[in-house]
C-alpha cells in the first residue's frame, strides 16, 4: 500500500514537472485591427435628380470605405440645388469664402470653377485617374480637361438626340422622319395642314440652361464651328452653318408657325413634356428622356417615339458630360483628400463591391434610369445593352454618339459670361428684333474682347 | 434753458434711450451695415473669374458700368426695363390698394373675413409666388390659358413671358398681386383714423363723393401715401427678382432683364463681383434719388406751403 502510495506521488510530481516545463501554449494571434482614418465628412453637392438614389449610392459608399485599404470613416453630407441654379449655388458658396469637397459640374462650368481655383486636377493628387482615359470617349475626356489636366470622372454623359412621334408621321402619310432640316419644314407644314398638330417642332431656347445644348446640336448638324483650336471665332457672320441654323429657326417660328413663339419660354425638360403630352411631333432633346417617352402612364405617346439621327448634312450633334469633381475643400487634409478621391472612384469610376470589379454605379444609373455614360467597356455589360435597346433603336444610338462634339470654347474661362449673352441674343435674331448678321458680329466681337480682358 | 436738474435729467433720458436702441443698432451695423461697407469695398476691386486680383481699381468698375461699350449700352437697357417696370407697378399698386382699402373701409358682413382673404398673396413667400404664376402663365397647360380658352376668349394657347412684349407686363401683374395686401392695409389704418366729423360736414355741404376724395380724404392721407410710395418703390426696384428668375430668366431677348437682374448676372453668372457690387450701389443711389423726390414733392409741409404761395 505505502509502495502503491509512493509510485502514485511519483507520478503526479513528475506529471507536474512535466507540465511547468513544457513550453507555454502559443496565445492565438490578436487580429490586426487596423484603425481607420477619419472620421471625416465630405461636403458634397449635386444637383436635383433622383435624390433617393444618390442617397443610396452615397450610404453605399460608406459602407465601402469603411473595409477598405486603408479603412476610412466618412460621413458625407450633400446639399442639393436646381440644375437651373446649381452655377449660382455653387458660386455662392466659395463667394462666402466656404467650399465643397466633391461636387457635380457639367462640362461647360468646368474652366470657370477650374480658373477660380474652387475645383482641382484630380491628376495631381491621384495620376491614377488618368488610368481611366482609354475607357471614356474622347469627347468626355475633352469635357473633363482643363488646361491639359483632367479634373473629373464622368456621372453622366449624353447627346441631343433628335426625336419624333411616329404615329403623327404615319397618320400624316410620311414614310421616314426627315434626313435635312429643309424635310424637317416640309413635314412640319404637312402635320401642321392636316390638323395632327399645331406645334409641329419644339426646342428648348428659353434663355438658361439647356438653350446651349439645343443651339450647338442645330449648328453641328450641319458641320458648323465656333471656335477653332486656339479659341479663336471661325463662324461666319452672314452666311455659314451658324447663319443659317439661326435662320432657320426664325422663319420656323414667324414665317411658317411650325414653332411656337413658346419655345424662348421653354427649356428641354418643358419641351420634353411637350412631348409626352402629344402635343409636338419633332424634338431635340437629351437621350435619356427617350426612357420616359415610351413608358406607359408617364407618356401619352408611349410607344411612339423614337430616334432618327441628327437632320442636317454631317449629322452631327453635341455631346455634353456631367462630372464629379473635387472641390478645393478637400485638399486641406489628407484623410478628407483621400476620402474624397475614393467617393469620386466609387461614383464615376471602376471599384471592386462584394468582390464584384465594376463601374457600378455608372451602369445602375445606365440600366435603371436610362442615363447616356461614356465608359466604353459599360457597353459589353449586358444589363446595359439590354436597357438601351429597349429604349431606342441602338444601332441609329451608337451611330449618333459617334457624331457627338462637345462644345467648343468651353475650355475658355469667360465660355460662361459669352454663352449667357448668345442666348440673349440670339433669342432677339430669332423673333427678328435684331438682324442675324448683326447678331453674329457681335457674338464674335464680345468672345474678342472677353478674351483680350 | 434747462435747469442743472433738468439738464443732468435729459442726458440720463437720452442715454437710457441710447441703451435701449443699442441691441437693435447692433443687429443693423451687423446684418446691414457690415454687408453695405463690404459690398462697396469690392465694388473698388478687381475681380478675375471670381477671384480678387488684389488691385484697388477705385472707380474703374462704376466707369466701365456707365461708359464701356461691353457693359454700358445693357446697363442702360436694363436701366429702362427697371424704370418702366417701377413706375406701373408702383402707379398699379398705390391705385388698387387704395381702391381696395376705401371698399372694405366700410363695415359690412364678412368684411373680416375679406380682409383676412386680401392679406393671403402677401403671405406667401416671394419664391412660391414665382413658381404659381409660373404654372398660371404656363403656355401649354397654364390656368390662364386654359380659362381664356375655356370661355372662347382665345382660339389656341399662347404664351406670354415668351413673347418680349408682353414678358414685362406678365410680371408686373404677378408682382402687383402680391403686393396690393401690404399697401391695402396701410391705406386701411390710415382710413380708420380720419375723423369722422370732417365727412360729417361735407355731407352737410351736400360735396360729393369725388369730391371728397379729392379735397378731404387724398389730402388727409397724404402722410401715409407717402409712405406708401417709399416703400413701394423700395420693393418694386429690387423685389420683382425671384419673378424675373423664375418666369423669364431676363428674356425673352433682353425684354425683361431688369438692373436687379443684371446685377446677379454679373456677380453669380459673370463672376465678376467688383462690377456687381458696382451696379447695385447705383441701383441703391436710384432709389435713394426716388425716396428724395417723394419727400420734397409729397412732403405735406411743403405742399402746404406750396398751397399757400398759390393763394
Amino acid at each position: 500500500m505505502k509502495k502503491r502510495n509512493l509510485v502514485f506521488a511519483v507520478l503526479v510530481a513528475v506529471a507536474l514537472l512535466l507540465g511547468a516545463c513544457a513550453p507555454a501554449a502559443t496565445p492565438p494571434p490578436a487580429e490586426t485591427v487596423v484603425k481607420p482614418l477619419g472620421p471625416v465628412t465630405l461636403d458634397f453637392t449635386g444637383w436635383t435628380y433622383d435624390l433617393e438614389k444618390v442617397g443610396q449610392n452615397l450610404a453605399k459608399y460608406e459602407e465601402w470605405i469603411a473595409i477598405e485599404d486603408p479603412p476610412i470613416e466618412v460621413k458625407v453630407e450633400m446639399t442639393d440645388a436646381g440644375f437651373g441654379e446649381f452655377d449660382t449655388h455653387v458660386t455662392t458658396r466659395y463667394a462666402a469664402g466656404a467650399s465643397f469637397d466633391v461636387l457635380y459640374s457639367s462640362d461647360h462650368w468646368l474652366s470657370k470653377w477650374a480658373e477660380a481655383g474652387w475645383v482641382v486636377p484630380l491628376e495631381d493628387y491621384y495620376p491614377e485617374v488618368r488610368d481611366y482615359i482609354p475607357d471614356i470617349a474622347s469627347y468626355s475626356v475633352e469635357a473633363m480637361t482643363y488646361k491639359g489636366k483632367l479634373y473629373g470622372l464622368p456621372y453622366y454623359t449624353d447627346v441631343m438626340y433628335f426625336m419624333y412621334n411616329t404615329k403623327m408621321l404615319e397618320d400624316a402619310g410620311i414614310a421616314s422622319p426627315p434626313t435635312t432640316w429643309d424635310e424637317v419644314t416640309e413635314q412640319a407644314v404637312i402635320l401642321k395642314e392636316k390638323g395632327i398638330t399645331s406645334d409641329p417642332v419644339m426646342l428648348g431656347l428659353k434663355a438658361t440652361s439647356w438653350f446651349e445644348e439645343a443651339f450647338y446640336s442645330l449648328v453641328y448638324s450641319e458641320g458648323g464651328s465656333f471656335f477653332d483650336e486656339n479659341l479663336e471665332p471661325v463662324f461666319e457672320t452672314s452666311s455659314g452653318p451658324v447663319y443659317d441654323m439661326i435662320e432657320w429657326v426664325a422663319a420656323a417660328i414667324n414665317d411658317y408657325g411650325i414653332m411656337p413663339h413658346k419655345v424662348l419660354d421653354m427649356t428641354a425638360v418643358d419641351v420634353q413634356q411637350a412631348f409626352k403630352e402629344g402635343d409636338t411631333c419633332f424634338v431635340i432633346v437629351p437621350g435619356y428622356m427617350i426612357r420616359e417617352f415610351n413608358t406607359p402612364g408617364i407618356s401619352k405617346v408611349a410607344g411612339q417615339a423614337a430616334i432618327s439621327m441628327m437632320p442636317g448634312s454631317t449629322h452631327e450633334t453635341d455631346g455634353y458630360t456631367r462630372m464629379y469633381l473635387m472641390g478645393s475643400g478637400a485638399v486641406k487634409d489628407e484623410a478628407k483628400k483621400l476620402a474624397a478621391w475614393r467617393l469620386i472612384e466609387f461614383m464615376g469610376g471602376k471599384t471592386t463591391v462584394e468582390g464584384v470589379t465594376a463601374y457600378h454605379i455608372a451602369k445602375r444609373w445606365a440600366v435603371e434610369n436610362g442615363l447616356g455614360f461614356s465608359i466604353l467597356s459599360l457597353w459589353e455589360e449586358p444589363a446595359v445593352d439590354k436597357a438601351f435597346s429597349a429604349m431606342a433603336d441602338p444601332t441609329v444610338m451608337k451611330a449618333q454618339k459617334q457624331l457627338a462634339r462637345s462644345k467648343e470654347g468651353m475650355a475658355a474661362p469667360w465660355f460662361a459670361e459669352w454663352i449667357s449673352f448668345v442666348r440673349t441674343e440670339v433669342q432677339k435674331a430669332v423673333l427678328r428684333q435684331e438682324p442675324t448678321s448683326a447678331v453674329l458680329e457681335l457674338l464674335k466681337g464680345r468672345w474678342n474682347e472677353l478674351k483680350q480682358e | 434753458m434747462l435747469s442743472p436738474h433738468e439738464a443732468k435729467r435729459y442726458r440720463q433720458t437720452t442715454a437710457f434711450a441710447y441703451r435701449m436702441i443699442l441691441p437693435s443698432l447692433a443687429l443693423i451695423l451687423v446684418f446691414i451695415g457690415y454687408p453695405l461697407l463690404y459690398s462697396i469695398s469690392i465694388s473698388f476691386k478687381e475681380y478675375k473669374y471670381g477671384v480678387p486680383t488684389g488691385r484697388i481699381i477705385w472707380f474703374k468698375n462704376f466707369l466701365d458700368i456707365l461708359t464701356k461699350s461691353t457693359v454700358a449700352p445693357y446697363f442702360y437697357r436694363s436701366l429702362l426695363v427697371t424704370m418702366k417696370f417701377t413706375v406701373v407697378a408702383v402707379v398699379a399698386v398705390v391705385v388698387i390698394s387704395l381702391g381696395i382699402a376705401l371698399l372694405i373701409n366700410e363695415r359690412f358682413r364678412g368684411s373680416g373675413l375679406v380682409k383676412l382673404a386680401l392679406l393671403m398673396p402677401y403671405a406667401i413667400p416671394g419664391a412660391v409666388n414665382a413658381v404659381v404664376w409660373n404654372w398660371i402663365y404656363d403656355p401649354s397647360f397654364g390656368v390662364l390659358n386654359g380659362l381664356l380658352y375655356k370661355l372662347g376668349i382665345i382660339d389656341e394657347y399662347f404664351t406670354l413671358t415668351g413673347n418680349p412684349d408682353y414678358a414685362l407686363w406678365a410680371i408686373v401683374f404677378a408682382y402687383v398681386w402680391k403686393f396690393v395686401p401690404y399697401s391695402t392695409f396701410l391705406f386701411s389704418a390710415g382710413l380708420a383714423t380720419m375723423p369722422e366729423s370732417v365727412y360729417d360736414a361735407a355731407r352737410m355741404d351736400r360735396c360729393g363723393t369725388i369730391r371728397t376724395f379729392v379735397k378731404i380724404t387724398l389730402p388727409l392721407l397724404m402722410p401715409v401715401l407717402q409712405m406708401i410710395m417709399v416703400l413701394q418703390t423700395i420693393f418694386a426696384l429690387v423685389m420683382h427678382f425671384g419673378l424675373v428668375f423664375v418666369l423669364t430668366g431676363g428674356g425673352p431677348g433682353d425684354a425683361t432683364r431688369t438692373l436687379a437682374w443684371y446685377v446677379y448676372q454679373q456677380s453669380f453668372t459673370f463672376t465678376r463681383f467688383g462690377r456687381g457690387s458696382a451696379m447695385a450701389i447705383i441701383l441703391a443711389l436710384t432709389m435713394i434719388v426716388f425716396i428724395y423726390l417723394y419727400l420734397v414733392v409729397l412732403d405735406p409741409e411743403r405742399r402746404l406751403e406750396r398751397q399757400r404761395r398759390s393763394v
